[in-house]
């Protein structure tokens, strides 16, 4: 009686430890399946999440391309044209007349001359494709030669390293990237002198922007382009996201600012 | 020395390792629940040091000559687990419900534990009430813990979450022990071979649960600075 009491207990203690074992292994085991596949949502929903927004941006870019071609081509067809007629008319009236007014027009002349060339620039920066034509870099000249001809700072360019080209997308994309810089310079610097270098290397195409302005402080920037929804330092880095691209802004107050584009070259991979 | 080489012992190893290397969570400054484990794993394996010398050799000494039960010992610290462990998961559960009932159920578990201790147990038999209910409650702790990572609305990175190997091993130990407890005293009292035997159980669990907790503390955790 007492060896049959002991069986059913030790066969009563092993089968139970054992079924609570596996219990307890199964509920680890649906944990950690579980979750896992939450895991693998998140992951799925992060991704789709970050493809939406690509796909957005650039479909914002591309409209914003195209408008800037209409732009460039309207400038270049229509005001071109009116200001080269103005000249034209000016050019018979001058000889017609004297003194003071012979003067007048002739002055005239010249601005309307200033202003077709003006224009001329204006919308070949605009243009996408005379900026994939002329490529990255030229076009950026061009662009610094267009700020120059403001006088309202020194501006200074140079280039390191074997020239390559990126791909010609990238390169709009870059182009108008440095336009926002170079802008935002213009508009809020305050700056005697602006310093662009590119730089050549295998692994990577580098542009520096550099100004002598009063520059900000990044972190207030960057919160304050939160609360008041200001997109100008967000659409520049999401910009440098779009071309795998990153971007460094070291500024402080006073000390002017500096941004350093750095593009992977894909050819080198 | 000859005695201490048992098989029985050997789960002194990954709990002596699991102590050692639960000190990173001072060094690196973890969150307070874990260093306040490091401490229990600590006061755990004085205890079961303390525990084997008065079996093997503290019973009796020139000043006392004691039975070599050293039951009372872990009735005693199954008192002090059952209330760390609830403290434990006082600090890491975020449920108000859980947490309420908790910190409400503490004082009389505290009582009852201490009740079944001095007054309905002799001194060499197990808390068995104190054990098993201490038992169910740690497994009820540990699947509320679970239930609060199901639950949670950002998915966390389960190899980088020292409490989840802690509340696996814990749960998997407290479980899967609980039949073995049950009897252990009608064991004890009927069939002392038996009991000895169904030892190896407990030892068994202990050395899977004392390896995971090392493992918990090897892992380089997502709060961690």
């Amino acid at each position: 009686m007492q060896t049959l009491i002991s069986e059913i207990n030790t066969l009563t203690i092993l089968t139970s430890t054992l079924l609570i074992f596996l219990f307890a292994c199964a509920v680890v085991y649906f944990l950690f399946l579980f979750q896992k596949k939450r895991y693998r949502h998140q992951q799925e929903v992060l991704e789709l999440r970050e493809a939406f927004n690509q796909t957005l941006l650039q479909s914002k870019l591309e409209i914003q391309e195209q408008t800037l071609d209409h732009i460039a081509k309207e400038l270049h067809a229509n005001f071109s044209h009116l200001v080269s007629l103005i000249n034209i008319n000016l050019a018979e009236i001058l000889p017609q007349s004297s003194g003071e007014t012979k003067d007048s027009i002739a002055e005239t002349k010249s601005l309307a001359k200033q202003l077709l060339s003006e224009l001329k620039a204006l919308s070949a920066s605009l243009n996408t494709d005379h900026i994939m034509h002329i490529g990255f870099v030229k076009a950026l000249e061009n662009e610094l030669a267009r700020l120059g001809k403001l006088k309202k700072c020194e501006i200074t360019f140079t280039k390191t390293g074997q020239e390559y080209r990126l791909r010609p997308e990238h390169e709009i994309i870059l182009f108008r990237l440095c336009q926002e810089v170079l802008n935002n310079i213009i508009k809020y610097a305050k700056a005697k002198s602006v310093t662009t270098v590119i730089n050549y290397t295998p692994a990577n195409f580098e542009v520096a922007i550099k100004d002598d302005g009063v520059g900000f402080d990044t972190e207030q920037a960057d919160r304050q382009s939160a609360e008041k929804e200001s997109t100008g330092l967000l659409n520049i880095k999401k910009r440098a996201r779009l071309i795998n691209a990153e971007i460094v802004i070291i500024s402080q107050p006073d000390k002017g600012t500096e941004v350093k584009i750095i593009v992977p070259n894909k050819s080198a991979e | 020395m000859q005695k201490l080489l048992s098989v029985h012992y050997i789960y002194l190893i990954p709990l002596l390792a699991a102590t050692l290397v639960s000190l990173r969570s001072f060094w690196h400054n973890w969150p307070r629940p874990f260093r306040q484990f490091s401490l229990f794993l600590f006061v755990t394996l004085s205890i079961e040091c303390l525990a084997i010398s008065w079996k093997l050799y503290l019973h009796k000494t020139a000043f006392w000559n004691f039975k070599p039960w050293n039951v009372w010992i872990y009735d005693a610290f199954v008192i002090i687990k059952l209330l760390f462990f609830m403290w434990f998961y006082y600090q890491i559960l975020s449920s108000a419900k859980i947490k309420n009932i908790i910190r409400k159920s503490m004082i009389p578990v505290f009582l009852l534990g201490v009740l079944e201790y001095i007054l309905i147990n002799a001194p060499h038999d197990t808390n068995t009430y104190t054990l098993v209910g201490g038992n169910l409650i740690i497994v009820f702790l540990c699947l509320s813990f679970f239930r609060q990572l199901l639950n949670d609305v950002t998915v966390k990175t389960l190899k980088n979450n020292p409490a989840l190997l802690i509340s696996i091993s814990t749960m998997i130990y407290h479980s899967a022990t609980t039949p073995f407890f049950i009897y252990m005293n009608l064991l004890n009292n009927k069939s002392p071979q038996l009991f000895v035997d169904f030892f190896s159980i407990n030892h068994v669990f202990n050395i899977i649960m004392y390896s995971l907790y090392l493992t918990s503390f090897l892992c380089k955790p997502s709060f961690q600075k």
